[in-house]
């Protein structure tokens, strides 16, 4: 696998923007002003 | 993903936010939080923007798809924890839980921590890495 790349601990990630499955927008950084956020890569329907 | 269905209580609890996310599709991806009744938000990186810029885009399976993984964010942006799959073994939600909540107790500062992907995350793992966590936990407070 090639994921030399993923961001390692103590290293800051960019912020970013998503929409989730309702079409609402998703922002990292909104998520975590108050905690922190767990995200999960998965590999989704194939 | 039911797992983490069946621990986001926990999670909410110590205060911390759940997302997945998928190459997938919206039409794809809200039946499946339909389906399962997942109540955290499922995000759709159908332009492969954030799998890639994270380094996670596994280009050999139908047209790149994420590599499974798990990373905790703190609120400065930080990854604090991170769990590297590949695509054969995902990290037991339970493991990540336990983690991020020990971290999330009050500790200030945490040491780097051993990949996941080298070591089965059995209970003993977990139980070594909780006690480097807490190690580090003591540290900072000057112990």
């Amino acid at each position: 696998m090639s994921t030399n790349q993923a961001p390692a601990v103590g290293e800051r990630v960019e912020d970013f923007t998503l929409l989730d499955s309702g079409g609402v927008p998703w922002t990292l950084s909104s998520r975590v002003a108050s905690g922190w956020c767990v995200l999960v890569f998965y590999r989704g329907h194939w | 993903m039911t797992e983490y269905r069946q621990l986001y209580p926990d999670f909410k609890n110590a205060g911390i936010e759940l997302a997945v996310i998928s190459v997938d599709a919206a039409s794809r991806a809200a039946p499946m939080k339909e389906e399962l009744g997942l109540p955290f938000a499922v995000l759709c990186d159908t332009r492969r923007e954030v799998v890639t810029k994270w380094g996670l885009l596994n280009r050999r399976e139908m047209g790149g798809i994420a590599y499974p993984a798990v990373f905790a964010i703190d609120s400065n942006l930080a990854v604090r924890f991170r769990s590297l799959d590949g695509t054969a073994r995902r990290a037991e939600p339970a493991v990540v839980q336990e983690i991020v909540k020990t971290v999330a107790g009050g500790v200030v500062s945490i040491p780097p921590q051993p990949e996941l992907r080298k070591v089965r995350p059995g209970a003993m793992f977990l139980r070594a890495l909780l006690n480097v966590i807490r190690r580090g936990a003591r540290t900072s407070l000057g112990e």
